[in-house]
C-alpha cells in the first residue's frame, strides 16, 4: 500500500500543536498501513520506545518504510490506534500497586469495544504486547464484567474453563505430542516398577 | 458468547481477575485447581474472616467478611473495595459477604440445580445467592454442613490469605470441640480469635491450650465463658506476641509466671490489687520479661495500693531527671491505649527502663506501658 493511500485514524487537529505535528507510519501483519500522531504513540510504552530509538525525522517518516508490527492484524491495530488518538495526551497510569483498582469504562471506550469477543481477545493481546496500560485496564474490565452474577456452570461456559480432569488430559496429550519417546520411556519405567524391578537399566 | 480467558497472556489474565467483583472471583476460584492458582497469584486479600458455627436460635453456620483489598493497595479512599476494620466505622463503605451453610433439605423449598453447584475438594455444595444493598448472602446446602463450612473456610484461606480468623462455636457445636481445636488450618493462621459460647471443661481447655502452645500466634484472642480452671489444674503457658483473654476469671496471680507475651489484655478478670502488684514486681525484677503493654480489667483497682511497695516516680520527677522531656508532648498513644503522663505514675527498673501505670477513664482497667524508646 502506498503512503498516499494509507488510512489515517481520526485526529482532532486542533489538539495537536502545529510545530510538533509528526505522524509515524505503521504496518500491520496483513499489510495495512496507519498514520499515527507522535502524541498518540506515547500511550504505548513499546511503540514510544521504538520510535525514540529510531530517532526518525519528519523526512524519514515519509521516506522510510512503515514500521512493521508483525503480530497484530489491521482490524485490531485500527482499534488500538483509534483508542490512542482519542486518549492522546492523557496521563498514563503507573502500575506500581498504589493506583486504585477501580476502572470505569468511558463512553468512547465502551463504543470502541462494542465488538465480538474474538476481536476483544485480540485487542487485549495487542494492548498487552504494545504495553498500553489504560487500554488494557478498560478491556480487561469489560471481560471481568462478563462474570457478573454468573453461576459456576455459566462461568465455565462463558470463559471456556476446563475442569481439573480436562486439564490433566490436555497436559498428558501435550506431553505425548512433544516427546512421544519420553512418554514411552516413562511408561516402561512405570511398568518395571510395577513388576518390582529395582533398576531401570 | 464465549471468551477464551485462559488463553490471554498471564498479565492480562491477572488484570481481568483483579477487576472482577468479590463473589464472582470466589466462584471463579472454585472451578478448578488452575483457576484457584491464578486467583491466588493476584494476591487479592480478604482482611478478616468471621466463622460462626452454631448461631444461637438458628443453629446455622455463617462465614462472613467485609470488603476485600489488594495487598499492595494503599489508596483506600478512592477504592470501593475497602480494607475491613470494623463493622461500625466502615458501615456502608465496603461490600459484605455472608455465607450460610445448611444441611441439604433443611433450607426453604427452593430447588437448586447443578448449575449452581460449587465443588470444593470433591464436595458438592448447592448455592443460592441473594443481594441486598452491599450485602451478598450465599446459602449452601450440603450433606454435612459443618464439614462443608470448614472446607469453605480452608478454601478462602488458601486463596485469599486473610490476616485474621475469628472462630465462634455455639452450644450446638459443643460435641465437635475437639475437631475444631485440632483443625490444621488454625495452626497456620497468624492472628486467631477462638471464642466459644458454652462452658468448657478442664479437659477441653487443656486441649485448646496444648494446641495454642504448640503454635504461638502473632495475636491470639480467646473467650471461654465461666471457665474457672478449678484447682489450677492447667498451667496455662502462653508465648504469643499479643494475647487477649476475654473472660479472664480463671486467670490467677501465678499465671503471670507462665506468660511470655509482649502485649496482653485481660478482660473481666477477678484479679485483685495484690495480684497486679505481683505482676509489676515481676517486671521490676526480670529484665528479660518481654512484656511491653498490659491492660487488666479488675473489679476495684486502687493505684495507691498496687504501687505501695515500689519507689514510684512522678512525671515531675521524671522531667527533673530528664530535662529533654520538658519539651516533649506528654500524652502518648500505645496501640490505642492513651496515656496522659501528667496524671500517670512511673516505675524505673534497674536497667533504667521506664514503665507508666495509670487507670483508664472508667477507673476499672489498669493500663501498663513500657517506654520502648530510650529518652536519654
Amino acid at each position: 500500500m502506498s503512503v498516499e493511500n494509507a488510512p489515517v485514524v481520526d485526529v482532532d487537529e486542533a489538539a495537536i500543536p502545529v510545530e510538533k505535528k509528526m505522524y509515524y507510519r505503521f504496518e500491520s501483519n496483513d499489510k495495512k498501513e496507519f498514520r499515527v500522531s507522535e502524541l498518540a504513540i506515547q500511550q504505548s510504552e513499546t511503540l514510544n520506545r521504538l520510535v525514540e530509538a529510531m530517532g526518525y525525522t519528519s523526512e524519514d517518516v515519509e521516506n522510510k518504510p512503515a514500521i512493521a508490527i508483525e503480530n497484530i492484524d489491521g482490524k485490531t491495530l485500527k482499534l488500538v490506534f483509534q483508542w490512542c488518538e482519542h486518549h492522546k495526551g492523557e496521563a498514563i497510569p503507573v502500575d506500581d500497586g498504589s493506583v486504585p483498582k477501580i476502572v470505569e469504562i468511558p463512553e468512547f471506550d465502551a463504543k470502541l469495544m462494542d465488538i465480538d469477543n474474538g476481536l476483544l481477545f485480540k485487542l487485549i493481546w495487542a494492548a498487552d504486547y504494545l504495553n498500553i496500560v489504560q487500554l488494557l485496564n478498560v478491556s480487561c474490565k469489560k471481560v471481568a464484567n462478563m462474570a457478573q452474577g454468573k453461576t459456576p456452570a455459566q462461568l465455565r461456559r462463558v470463559y471456556l474453563l476446563p475442569s481439573d480432569e480436562e486439564d490433566e488430559a490436555a497436559k498428558r496429550a501435550a506431553q505425548e505430542a512433544q516427546d512421544p519417546r519420553a512418554r514411552e520411556v516413562e511408561e516402561e519405567f512405570e511398568e518395571r516398577k510395577r513388576q518390582g524391578g529395582n533398576s531401570f537399566f | 458468547m464465549t471468551f477464551k480467558l485462559l488463553f490471554l497472556p498471564i498479565l492480562a489474565l491477572e488484570c481481568v481477575l483483579r477487576r472482577m467483583d468479590g463473589l464472582d472471583l470466589i466462584v471463579f476460584a472454585t472451578i478448578s485447581k488452575r483457576t484457584r492458582r491464578y486467583t491466588k497469584s493476584i494476591n487479592k486479600k480478604i482482611p478478616s474472616i468471621d466463622a460462626i458455627f452454631g448461631i444461637p436460635f438458628f443453629e446455622q453456620i455463617e462465614i462472613q467478611f467485609i470488603g476485600d483489598t489488594d495487598r499492595s493497595e494503599e489508596n483506600e479512599e478512592e477504592s470501593e473495595e475497602k480494607t475491613y476494620e470494623s463493622e461500625e466505622n466502615e458501615e456502608g463503605s465496603g461490600n459484605s459477604y455472608v455465607f450460610k451453610f445448611c444441611d441439604r433439605g433443611a433450607g426453604k423449598n427452593e430447588t437448586c440445580s447443578s448449575e449452581n453447584a460449587v465443588v470444593l475438594d470433591g464436595m458438592e455444595l448447592a448455592m443460592r445467592k441473594t443481594q441486598v444493598g452491599q450485602e451478598t448472602t450465599c446459602s449452601f446446602d450440603s450433606s454435612d454442613r459443618i464439614l462443608a463450612a470448614m472446607k469453605f473456610v480452608e478454601f478462602l484461606c488458601q486463596t485469599f490469605t486473610p490476616n485474621n480468623i475469628d472462630l465462634t462455636l455455639g452450644e450446638s457445636i459443643q460435641t465437635e470441640f475437639k475437631a475444631f481445636v485440632q483443625w490444621n488450618l488454625l495452626k497456620e493462621v497468624k492472628d486467631l480469635g477462638f471464642h466459644v459460647d458454652f462452658k468448657v471443661t478442664n479437659e477441653q481447655f487443656k486441649m485448646f491450650h496444648d494446641f495454642v502452645r504448640r503454635v504461638p500466634k502473632q495475636s491470639l484472642s480467646f473467650t471461654f465463658p465461666d471457665y474457672t480452671n478449678k484447682d489450677h489444674r492447667i498451667n496455662a503457658t502462653f508465648n504469643d506476641d499479643v494475647l487477649c483473654v476475654n473472660d479472664a476469671a480463671w486467670f490467677k496471680k501465678n499465671d503471670f509466671d507462665l506468660l511470655n507475651v509482649r502485649v496482653f489484655h485481660l478482660r473481666e478478670s477477678k484479679l485483685v490489687n495484690e495480684d497486679v502488684r505481683y505482676m509489676l514486681h515481676k517486671w521490676m525484677t526480670t529484665a528479660s520479661w518481654k512484656l511491653e503493654k498490659a491492660e487488666i480489667e479488675m473489679d476495684e483497682p486502687d493505684l495507691n495500693l498496687i504501687l505501695e511497695e515500689f519507689e514510684v516516680v512522678t512525671t515531675a520527677q521524671l522531667k527533673k531527671r530528664f530535662p529533654q522531656l520538658e519539651k516533649k508532648e506528654l500524652n502518648f498513644d500505645h496501640d490505642g491505649l492513651v496515656f496522659n503522663l501528667g496524671e500517670a505514675k512511673h516505675l524505673q527498673r534497674m536497667d533504667s527502663t521506664i514503665a507508666t501505670i495509670q487507670l483508664n477513664d472508667e477507673q476499672n482497667t489498669l493500663c501498663f506501658s513500657v517506654w520502648t524508646k530510650k529518652i536519654h
